[in-house]
């Protein structure tokens, strides 16, 4: 095969692929990631991922204050 | 010159958050990235579907954030800490509250994520499982561990 042939899928293995779902693109997978990422739970999810913080610096001040 | 009263307690706050953010670390690391076994939020969204994973991966990112921000919060009260003349630079009592900090975020995440929220569980393909609880044992281990390493620290002469 011709060095122009082979060089000339190279962008096939670019955009082809239906994987192609960066946070932030234009396609039917990173719209359905975002969809998902963004729904009616994303204020509930937001939360329960920063629930353990305050309670996480509560038991740091607690361990400061009485066991170091 | 009068003695200074050395003291360990900024040295070891420093550590202890520092070592929050990096059980943080420890826990998406290998267990979210690169065994797989569990992720952010795979008991409410499933990992099966490509969609799902990704979607859990952005989920990752958010806690990694958090995370990255305890740890460099650790090492700002690190460099203020060496910076004082009154801290004894302790390397054993630096390393134990590092512990201690590593399993405080294994017991409290554990009992909030695991048990409480039930955000995900150590080995999601089986559920709530013994593992979610060696978890938080592997926490309280930690904790006690870095703890004994402090009062050892404090208990050894000055040279």
């Amino acid at each position: 095969m011709k060095l122009a042939e082979r060089l000339a899928t190279i962008p096939l293995f670019i955009t082809a692929t239906p994987a192609w779902a960066c946070t932030l693109c234009h396609s039917r997978t990173a719209e359905a990631v975002r969809a998902a990422v963004l729904g009616s739970d994303f204020a509930s999810n937001c939360a329960a991922l920063a629930a353990p913080a305050p309670v996480l610096i509560m038991a740091a001040y607690a361990v400061r204050k009485y066991l170091l | 010159m009068p003695d200074r009263v050395l003291t360990t307690k900024p040295l070891t706050t420093a550590g202890m958050v520092i070592g929050i953010g990096m059980g943080g670390f420890v826990d998406g690391i290998l267990f979210h990235q690169i065994l797989q076994i569990h992720n952010m939020l795979s008991t409410r969204i499933s990992t099966n579907t490509l969609i799902g994973a990704k979607t859990n991966m952005v989920w990752d990112g958010l806690f990694h954030a958090l995370v990255w921000i305890a740890t460099a919060a650790g090492i700002i009260m690190l460099w203020k800490a060496v910076k004082r003349a009154n801290v004894l630079l302790s390397g054993q009592a630096l390393f134990g509250s590092t512990l201690l900090g590593f399993g405080l975020f294994n017991f409290v995440e554990g009992i909030i994520d695991h048990h409480i929220l039930s955000l995900h569980h150590v080995y999601e393909r089986i559920g709530s499982s013994i593992w979610d609880y060696v978890f938080l044992a592997s926490g309280v281990a930690l904790i006690l561990t870095g703890w004994l390493m402090i009062r050892y620290s404090r208990s050894a002469p000055i040279n």
